[in-house]
């Protein structure tokens, strides 16, 4: 046994990659397990993977893919579900299952997209406002703050209004518009962030800017970045689609979930299936993102979980 | 110190806390008790247990992941662990009642101190007194409360908000809100580690002049030996959920039993005389998932013995009044195969 | 005192930066200013007459100055549609949209309030799950589809609401004092017309409310969680006091603070939502306005709708910043 004064024989070296990596590894897997213990979190994962796949492969195993595209069938029109046509037809005797899958691909698309120039725009000027602060900060937050003095939807329907209806358009104008949300986050993360004492002692010790940002700050905005895409995939979704709804967004014979709803309130009452499933599938794609960003959230603050 | 006579009881009480990774054995097996009119210390480092051991008896621990696996808290013969939530209402603030370490985070930031005070005030009304009293005899009450713990001005005070006042005086308020309901016990959770010294002083004093004058008697939870040592009568000594020494308190810094209470002694500095070297207790508190088997503290004590190893030392008196929970003074054992 | 006055000096740079936008939009963003003013069925004289009397051939910064000279007067340009002033459709569509935002969100805030507060009582209990799912398809419904589903059901297949519109086809509407159905007819003493009117409001504001309705249970019943676990609410039990007070009055002040703010923020995206929800129910508002001049390709109404709700949406938050400021003694404090 050690007597006092004489120190204790050295700890072994950390040396396989599993050791060295103990600490990650355990978050990680708490992740999962916290994740995975919420029912409403599996659900929405389950939704999610469910449409990616049909946006991957829907084209190829939907059963009449030339439906997609807005072949005309007169014989076939507005037939009612059934082992035929799951959805039903639509009025040029199109497939109603078979649009709505290929519509995936659009729809998901679409919110890629949006979501990804939003935060590739929003994220570097968020950092930067939070980091440099002074009149450049100023001037990014006013500018923000009036981009968000205006309801999402309105400003976008001003902006396609402008620029002539279209999937290009209503897609540049949602950017547009949704960019000014992931500065705000950002900017107030930054800021907590950078009064952490490890960030002083990083600046302390010689560490240049870009490396303060790509290893200290982006890894713990990460978090909240990963809650707010898998949310925004939703909203933007069905930003897209009530765009698509009023006229001004993907234009027929384009199968895009808000502008199929479009048409299908003519049909209404009889032809019910044309406005319903169509609406259904913006449900759930939307609860699955939905709810996999809740998920997340509470995996990643479990303040928010209720212990 | 006679257990009939004994206010507050607490027998070999065992918590378990179930966590992510596993089971911490939180407390094992701690014992003391609080006569009437007594000051009770409970002393220990970070860790040991102590806070948990306070909040246990109001029973203010969620209940899963808290579960008590043994012993009992007995409050005048009663057993506090097997009462309903309605009939520990009654003895929150009525009976027992306890004031907590940070004065601002235990007030309600929203609500002016008066109604806070006076929300306590008729809480205990309507749990003694058919009916609720009228808001001028809440408010008068309120005030010859906070007038009770020194609060300069309380009429003012009573429509300032916690963020307007010190910390001190913060306490203070903490102090008459667990006095309202006249409660025989005080249970006091580091009353004095977020204060300065200066207000420290003060807030002992009052603690003391409290006990003179309403004939409370009180448990005072603090790492600091030397708050302890200004308002207690008798100190308990924990070390990682187990009390190891439990003694009046000049008994415990003219004669320390236990290797841990010695070491702990031996690191106070010295404000008179040759200060020589601090010394320190080498090593850590044991983990509480996988705690050692036998004696929690024997991995540091410079008195180590084979027998410690596997055997857990009973807590027993080795004089009147002087109780200590290690094998220098327990019974040898009986023949056996721990060598 | 200071605190509002610095609130309304903010409003007016923000107005001045909406106005930015706003004019950039009509003016900068592709598109030819003057077909967009002109509306798709102009000549090409027409065009070249509108764009002189606007002046679109114009450098900017003076073409800014008329913008803003225009809208500090009321002009808002024309609808080629209705061939009004914007600003005259404005002021007709507003209080019918005015009135329906309004009992949404009375609806919304009534039911969410308790049921944020019962879910986090009751947090991870199965009542949670299924709220959450519940709150969570709030959102994530269509509006606009909700609206066809609840026309498809419970008007037409049920018949115990009206399909769209203010009123019955043969209804009169009350002597206006404030333009709102709701409010008139009961100052009139019309009951009948109070009860056509409610049920028409109904089924619209169903749809409207339901996304704000889903934000607002699960902010409350975040900020309820974490008050719970306040350090002040361990002192209330530790002094007696009974669970519900606890809840009902110690936490829930504190967790109201945030959840006014996103109430506040709810509004806008509500206002943004009589697009579709008026779309759908042929409510005349600012919302159908919107939506019949953008498929005629009407495009000043549009920018008038814009302006409006941006305007509405900034008091509103000014409105909320000024109770928050009310409601949390310390940043009364700090503002003054």
């Amino acid at each position: 046994m050690t007597e006092a004064g004489e120190r204790p024989p050295a700890l072994a070296a950390p040396d396989t990659w599993r050791e060295r990596h103990t600490a990650g590894l355990r978050q990680i897997r708490l992740y999962a397990h916290t994740y995975a213990r919420s029912f409403s979190a599996l659900l929405g994962l389950v939704l999610v993977l469910g449409f990616l796949l049909l946006a991957v492969i829907g084209p190829w195993i939907v059963p009449y893919p030339g439906d997609a595209t807005g072949e005309v069938h007169m014989d076939r029109k507005l037939l009612a579900p059934g082992a035929e046509h799951w959805f039903g037809t639509d009025e040029v005797g199109n497939d109603l299952l078979t649009r709505v899958v290929v519509g995936t691909r659009l729809s998901l698309t679409i919110a890629l997209v949006i979501t990804g120039v939003a935060s590739v725009i929003g994220v570097p000027l968020g950092m930067v406002a939070g980091l440099k602060g002074g009149w450049l900060r100023e001037v990014i937050m006013r500018t923000t703050d009036v981009f968000l003095s205006v309801p999402g939807l309105v400003l976008a329907i001003a902006i396609v209004a402008a620029m002539g209806p279209g999937v290009i358009n209503s897609v540049i104008a949602l950017s547009l518009v949704w960019w000014p949300g992931y500065v705000r986050l950002i900017e107030s993360k930054t800021l907590a962030l950078k009064n952490e004492l490890y960030i002083e002692a990083a600046r302390i010790s010689g560490a240049s800017t870009a490396r303060i940002v790509f290893v200290h700050l982006l890894p713990n905005c990460l978090s909240p970045i990963l809650v707010k895409a898998s949310m925004d995939m939703g909203m933007a979704i069905l930003a897209a689609a009530s765009l698509g709804f009023i006229g001004l967004g993907a234009q027929p014979p384009a199968p895009e979930w808000g502008a199929l709803i479009s048409i299908g309130r003519n049909y209404l009452p009889t032809w019910w299936w044309y406005v319903t499933f169509p609406g259904l599938a913006i449900y759930l794609a939307v609860l699955g993102f939905n709810l996999m960003g809740d998920g997340l959230r509470d995996v990643f603050d479990p303040r928010s979980r209720g212990r | 110190m006679n257990p009939t006579a004994a206010l507050l009881e607490i027998d070999d009480l065992h918590l378990d806390f179930d966590t992510f990774d596993g089971r911490l054995r939180v407390l094992d097996g701690v014992s003391l008790a609080v006569a009437p009119r007594e000051t009770v210390g409970i002393v220990g480092e970070t860790g040991c247990g102590k806070s948990i051991t306070a909040k246990s008896v109001l029973r203010l621990l969620p209940s899963p992941p808290a579960n008590f696996s043994q012993g009992s808290i007995r409050f005048k013969g009663r057993d506090l662990l097997r009462l309903s939530e309605r009939e520990m209402r009654k003895i929150r603030g009525l009976e027992i009642a306890m004031i907590f370490q940070d004065p601002m985070t235990y007030l309600n930031p929203v609500f002016t101190v008066g109604q806070q005070v006076t929300d306590v005030i008729a809480a205990h009304e309507r749990e003694v007194g058919p009916r609720r009293p009228g808001r001028s005899a809440l408010r008068a009450r309120a005030v010859e409360l906070l007038r009770q713990v020194r609060l300069p001005h309380p009429e003012r005070q009573l429509d300032a908000y916690p963020h307007q006042l010190s910390g001190g005086m913060r306490q203070r308020v903490l102090i008459a809100m667990a006095l309202a309901g006249r409660p025989a016990l005080l249970i006091a959770d580091e009353p004095t580690t977020a204060l300065d010294v200066t207000i420290q002083a003060q807030v002992l004093r009052l603690i003391a002049d409290l006990v003179q004058t309403l004939g409370l008697a009180v448990l005072m939870i603090s790492h600091d030996l030397g708050v302890v040592a200004k308002v207690c009568g008798r100190i308990a000594v924990m070390y990682a959920g187990t009390v190891v020494e439990d003694a009046a308190a000049g008994a415990i810094f003219d004669r320390p039993l236990h290797p841990y209470t010695q070491g702990l002694l031996k690191a106070l500095p010295r404000l008179h005389g040759l200060q020589g070297v601090l010394e320190g207790i080498p090593g850590g508190i044991p983990n509480l998932l996988t705690p050692p088997a036998g004696c929690r503290f024997h991995e540091r004590c410079p008195a180590r013995m084979p027998r410690c190893q596997g055997e857990k030392p009973p807590l027993l008196a080795v004089e009147p009044g002087h109780r200590v929970a290690c094998h220098l003074y327990s019974p040898p054992a009986q023949a056996g195969p721990h060598a | 005192m200071a605190v509002v006055l610095k609130r309304l000096a903010l409003l007016v740079v923000m107005l001045f930066g909406l106005l930015t936008i706003t004019f950039t939009i009509s003016h900068v963003a592709p598109g030819d200013p003057a077909a967009l003013a002109a509306g798709p069925d102009a000549t090409l004289e027409m065009r070249q007459r509108i764009r002189e009397e606007f002046g679109f051939n114009k450098p900017l910064p003076i073409q800014f100055g008329i913008y803003l000279a225009g809208v500090a007067r009321g002009d808002l340009g024309r609808s080629v549609q209705t061939n009004q002033s914007v600003t005259v459709d404005l002021l007709r569509y507003f209080p019918a949209t005015l009135e329906l935002v309004s009992a949404a969100m009375l609806i919304a805030v009534a039911l969410a309030i308790p049921l944020g507060m019962l879910s986090a009582m009751l947090r991870n209990t199965w009542f949670d799950h299924v709220a959450r799912i519940v709150s969570v398809s709030g959102v994530a419904v269509p509006m606009f589809w909700l609206g066809l589903m609840l026309q498809l059901f419970i008007a037409l297949h049920l018949g115990w609401l009206p399909l769209g519109g203010r009123l019955g086809l043969m209804a009169l509407p009350p002597e206006p004092v404030t333009h709102l159905y709701l409010v008139d007819s009961l100052l009139r003493g019309q009951w009948g017309t109070f009860m056509d009117a409610w049920a028409h409001i109904l089924l619209p504001a169903v749809a409207l409310c339901l996304p704000a309705l889903a934000a607002i249970v699960r902010v409350n019943r975040a900020e309820m969680i974490e008050a719970l676990a306040m350090d002040y609410v361990v002192n209330a039990r530790a002094q007696g006091i009974t669970r519900g007070r606890i809840v009902a009055v110690y936490a829930l002040k504190n967790a109201m603070l945030p959840t006014l703010a996103i109430i506040g923020l709810r509004y806008g995206w509500m206002l943004g939502g009589t697009v579709l929800v008026e779309t759908v129910f042929n409510w005349p508002g600012i919302g159908l306005y919107a939506t019949q001049s953008a498929v005629a390709q009407d495009f000043q109404p549009i920018m008038g709708v814009a302006l409006l709700i941006g305007v509405n949406f900034m008091l509103a938050n000014l409105l909320v910043d000024l109770c928050y400021g009310w409601l949390d003694p310390r940043t009364r404090e700090a503002g003054g």
